[in-house]
Formats: structure tokens, C-alpha cells, sequence
């Protein structure tokens, strides 16, 4: 995989294989933002890239914000839908979280809040196609 | 003869939630828990259960001295905001101990007179917080100001050099409550502030977020 990275999909099981072939370059201290419309599949891509580090309970963290999973990494998942401004996320420590070099991190709708979100990042949008296969285009910030 | 009041120490900048109830450096009570991101569910069992040990209440303190930076964005607030609320409820003062000046005092210990020494620290993957010292026998003196040098720069410029702190090359990273106390009974009576109201973390960094700043 050369970045930048541009995949047409059309099923999930390509997906969980993309998400597979990514899973190799992702490395402790990571932040991996995720961009992409309401029901583009960026929380599949998520689960699934959580699968290639043993962890089944990966979920949206819609609601929650942040969900922590373990597995042979540690890994932080947030989503910024119902964030409504960046103080927000300085109240919620997302500084610490994103500095911390032991873990991988994971934003679901990053390009919500781009002036918080750390300079070196793998970025990854997905987009809806006409005929509902959707392109993702991985880059290497 | 009365003895004098003890300090309570907070110091939350970095990885550790440390409370110390201070005299001097011969009798304290020191109780330190290092869980990452705990320290909002930790601070207050940890006084409670330094007080409680050190058989001390709230309102016997003489004051309350809190790490105020530069160091971790989140530790910071709750280490001020634990600090603020139990001053103003206790009508205790409050005295703000910069960081590294108290890792700076517990460094003369571990460095030669005369010798200069950096103390750096990670404000994230790519920057550091950076300041430079002498040791000066008992006392330290500021060589390089605190400041922000990139990753890169600190590892052309300052190879070979003493450096404490997370970034650095010796084991001494966060001070600890009592770092904090001892330098708060030695330079804080210039610093003790009884209007806390404005006191806000030493962050150096402005956190740049569109249409504000963090300071």
C-alpha cells in the first residue's frame, strides 16, 4: 500500500480486507481520522480495522464520544458527530488522549473539528458513489 | 513550642496523581497513584487518605500549593480546579509552584555545583517544553527560559547534555507532591495568593483551536 491510497469498494468483505492491509502500517502512538457522510461505513472500517488487533467489541462511540478498547493494542475511539464545539473536546482531555505514544487513536467524523487534530495523522475519506460502492482514499499526513 | 502548620502538595501535571502533607523534608506523608487518565476520579480519595494518615484536617493546612505547568493540558485543570475548591471551602491560600522550577530544586540533588542542566518535557508527538538551569549549590538559576523547541532540535542541539523530564536522558520526569511542597516552603511566600479566582495553568503552549485560544 503507497500513500496516498485510492480503493473503489463494493462489498464489506472488501472492506475488511482494505481494513487488514491498512492494519500493517498502523502503529502505537497513530491517530487515524475518519471522514466521511452519515452511512459511508466509516464505524464498519473502524470495527474492522479493531478486528485485526483482536477486538470484537469495537462499537460508535456516537453517544459516548470515546470508547477504549484492548486488545494486542491499546486503542482509542472517538467520534465528533455530537461534539458541538472544539472547547468541548479540550474539556474532555482529548489533548492527553491524542498524546499519548502507547495507543492507537481513532476519529470518526475528524473534518468536523481539522484545527485540533494532530499534524501527523493517517486521514481516510470515504465516498458514496451513485451505484453505492464507495471510494476510499487513504493519506499519510 | 507550637508546631507550624503543614502545606497540602498537589501535583497532577504529568502521569502521577500525587498528594503530600508537608512540614518539612523530615516529616510529610506522601500518597501518589500513576494511572493514566484517572486523576479526576483519584485526586480526592488520594487527600482524604493523605490527611486522614497524616491525622490532619483540611482546615489545619497553612495553605495549599498545586503544580501549575507547564505539563499535561488535562492534569493541570484538575489539579488547579481540586486545589481552588478546597481553598475556597477551607479559606486556605493558595500557592501556584511552576513545574520545573520544582523539578529544578529536586535536580541540585542529582547535578554537580556548577553544572547546567535542561529539564524537557512532551507537549505532543512533535514539540517539547524546554528551560535550562545551574546549579548554583542550594539554589538554581534559569539559563534558557522555558520555552518550546521541536522534537528534532532538542535531539541536534542538546545531545549529551543532562536533561530531566519526559523528554530527557535521566530518570527524574514529573516532580513529585513533595517536590511541590518543598519548593512552595521555600520560594512561596512571594507567590501565596489569597485571590485564586483568575489562577489558571502555566500552560505556555496557547492551545490554537478555531476562533480561540486556549492560554
Amino acid at each position: 500500500m503507497k500513500f496516498p491510497f485510492v480503493q473503489n469498494i463494493s462489498s464489506e468483505e472488501e472492506t475488511v480486507k482494505l481494513a487488514k492491509s491498512f492494519s500493517a502500517f498502523v502503529q502505537r502512538g497513530d491517530c487515524v481520522a475518519l471522514i466521511g457522510n452519515l452511512g459511508t461505513g466509516k464505524t464498519f472500517f473502524s470495527k474492522a480495522l479493531c478486528k485485526e488487533f483482536s477486538i470484537d467489541d469495537a462499537n460508535s462511540p456516537t453517544f459516548a464520544l470515546l470508547n477504549v478498547y484492548l486488545g494486542k493494542e491499546k486503542f482509542f475511539h472517538f467520534d465528533f458527530y455530537r461534539v458541538g464545539s472544539e472547547q468541548e473536546l479540550l474539556d474532555i482531555g482529548l489533548y492527553d488522549y491524542l498524546n499519548d505514544e502507547e495507543t492507537i487513536t481513532l476519529i470518526e467524523w475528524a473534518d468536523l473539528f481539522p484545527a485540533i487534530l494532530p499534524i501527523k495523522r493517517y486521514e481516510i475519506e470515504i465516498t458514496l458513489n451513485e451505484d453505492f460502492s464507495r471510494t476510499f482514499t487513504i493519506r499519510k499526513l | 513550642m507550637i508546631e507550624e502548620k503543614p502545606i497540602l502538595a498537589i501535583e497532577t501535571s504529568g502521569e502521577q496523581c500525587s498528594v503530600c502533607v508537608f512540614w518539612n523534608n523530615e516529616k510529610y506523608v506522601e500518597t501518589t497513584s500513576r494511572i493514566k487518565f484517572s486523576h479526576s476520579k483519584m485526586i480526592f480519595s488520594i487527600v482524604e487518605n493523605t490527611l486522614s494518615t497524616a491525622e490532619i484536617a483540611l482546615t489545619d493546612l497553612k495553605s495549599i500549593a498545586v503544580s501549575i505547568g507547564p505539563g499535561s493540558f488535562t492534569g493541570l485543570r484538575i489539579g488547579l480546579a481540586a486545589a481552588k475548591g478546597m481553598a475556597l471551602g477551607a479559606s486556605l491560600s493558595i500557592i501556584p509552584v511552576p513545574t520545573f522550577e520544582a523539578i529544578a530544586q529536586e535536580a541540585l540533588n542529582r547535578t554537580k555545583n556548577g553544572e547546567k542542566f535542561f529539564i524537557a518535557n512532551k507537549v505532543n508527538k512533535e514539540e517539547i517544553y524546554l528551560a535550562g538551569f545551574i546549579n548554583m549549590g542550594n539554589i538554581y538559576k534559569f539559563t534558557d527560559e522555558l520555552g518550546i523547541v521541536s522534537r528534532i532540535e532538542l535531539g541536534q542541539n542538546f545531545h549529551g547534555k543532562t536533561i530531566f523530564g519526559n523528554a530527557g536522558n535521566s530518570q527524574l520526569n514529573f516532580p513529585s507532591a513533595r517536590s511541590i511542597a518543598y519548593w512552595s516552603s521555600m520560594y512561596g511566600e512571594k507567590h501565596e495568593l489569597t485571590n485564586y479566582d483568575l489562577l489558571e495553568p502555566l500552560y505556555v503552549k496557547d492551545f490554537l483551536v478555531k476562533g480561540l485560544i486556549v492560554k
